[in-house]
């Protein structure tokens, strides 16, 4: 076989017209669990405040027929706060480019506020999740909101060497990182226990790392991992684990893209939200030229309406 | 340090930290049961280091704990070189 001559191929045709689809195919597969999970407050000024409260311990409590009755101490809840913070991000687009047809774009300025506000969610979620201090804003220094890792003070197991942080005065001071070790079931058995003696009954999540999620999967626990395979089908192997029924109720184990590498948290959803002073909005800036400028911004903060109901394995290899 | 493809991309990683040598440090009155000793207590928790014990720790861990006013550096004693010279015997 051979091709007769002059047969014009598409590699040698002028004007072939271009077979670019219309979409953008996109990769955040769960943006931002945390932050979906727990509930939603607004707060009126930048220094958010809430009081928290746990009962007394129980004791023995009988008494004499006809006794009189004296007055115990009273106990006072604990008054604490949170900063806001401010997100934000900006953008610039041309007129061209706004007056270009771009695939996958019917709008170049809409698409740039998309992908924008997707990545102030994610930077929330960052701030939500990770070691962070809070910061008063003052003078240069921008304002942070004290993170989940730093609130944890009550129910936390640290390597050697590894210091909570917390609330005192005002502030939420980070943790001190210990000396890592490997994350294990019994890790995991011991800090329920004693978050639960602790006053923690309702740890419903795990928010874990990917790596921690494989290891966590491997907890043999007292599952019996067998399925029947029928007929000719093939065997399905089993190799994760997404609920981890402990002795004080259902796990969920939430895998996170960020910011967790060396740390677990366990989360009762009900005790933590999202703190709003300024909701996510678009706003457009002075035009100064031949384009047109927008920005982004949100403000907000972390509420942590009692640090004693979750929990954070710390210091993990 | 091997290249991946999330330094290619740009992508914020976190590198792991070269583990450090331990260094000696004391506690403080201030860091009284603030330190954890790695041990966690199914009832207790973490069990935590009292004030005036010594403990060895990588240098990052202890500089922070420093700097929080948890503990003071050990100064380490080392031992004299003897200044009698070692007689090298040629065999």
């Amino acid at each position: 076989m051979a091709v007769p001559s002059n047969t014009q191929m598409t590699y040698a045709t002028i004007g072939v017209r271009e077979d670019l689809e219309n979409n953008i195919y996109k990769v955040s597969a769960n943006l931002t669990p945390f932050t979906n999970m727990i509930g939603k407050a607004s707060v009126n000024q930048p220094y958010h405040e809430w009081e928290t409260y746990s009962t007394r311990a129980a004791a023995t409590n009988a008494n004499e027929q006809g006794d009189d009755t004296a007055a115990s101490a009273s106990e006072q809840p604990v008054r604490v706060g949170n900063r806001t913070q401010i997100f934000k991000d900006g953008g610039t687009i041309s007129e061209t480019t706004k007056a270009t047809v771009v695939a996958g774009q019917s709008d170049t300025e809409a698409w740039q506020k998309l992908q924008k506000s997707e990545g102030i969610i994610k930077d929330i979620e960052y701030a939500f999740l990770t070691n962070q201090a809070s910061v008063t804003a003052a003078g240069s220094t921008a304002p942070k909101l004290g993170g989940f890792q730093a609130w944890i003070t009550s129910n936390v197991s640290r390597g050697s060497g590894g210091s909570s942080g917390g609330f005192s005065a005002g502030t939420v001071a980070a943790a001190t990182n210990g000396t890592q070790r490997p994350f294990t079931e019994a890790l995991l058995k011991t800090v329920l226990a004693s978050s639960f003696s602790n006053g923690a009954s309702n740890i419903s999540y795990a928010l874990v790392s990917a790596t921690h999620k494989q290891t966590f999967s491997a907890f043999t626990g007292i599952a019996d991992i067998r399925a029947e395979v029928k007929g000719t089908n093939q065997a399905t192997i089993y190799a994760g684990a997404d609920v981890y029924v402990s002795d004080f109720g259902s796990l969920t184990v939430v895998p996170v893209q960020y910011p967790l590498t060396r740390d677990v948290l366990l989360v009762d959803p009900s005790m933590w939200s999202v703190g709003t002073l300024r909701p996510m909005k678009v706003e457009p800036l002075a035009k100064t030229g031949d384009g047109s400028k927008f920005q982004i911004v949100a403000e907000k903060t972390l509420i942590c309406r009692n640090q004693k109901a979750s929990a954070v394995i710390a210091d993990l290899s | 340090m091997p290249v991946t493809a999330a330094l290619i991309e740009g992508r914020s990683v976190t590198p792991p930290k070269e583990p450090q040598a331990p260094v000696l440090v004391k506690v403080t009155r201030r860091g009284h049961g603030k330190i954890s000793t790695g041990v966690h207590d199914r009832t207790y928790g973490d069990e935590l280091y009292a004030d005036g014990e010594t403990f060895a720790v990588a240098g990052d861990i202890a500089e922070e704990l420093e700097e929080r006013g948890f503990v003071t550096f050990v100064p380490v004693e080392v031992a004299p070189v003897s200044k009698e010279k070692t007689k090298i015997k040629d065999e």
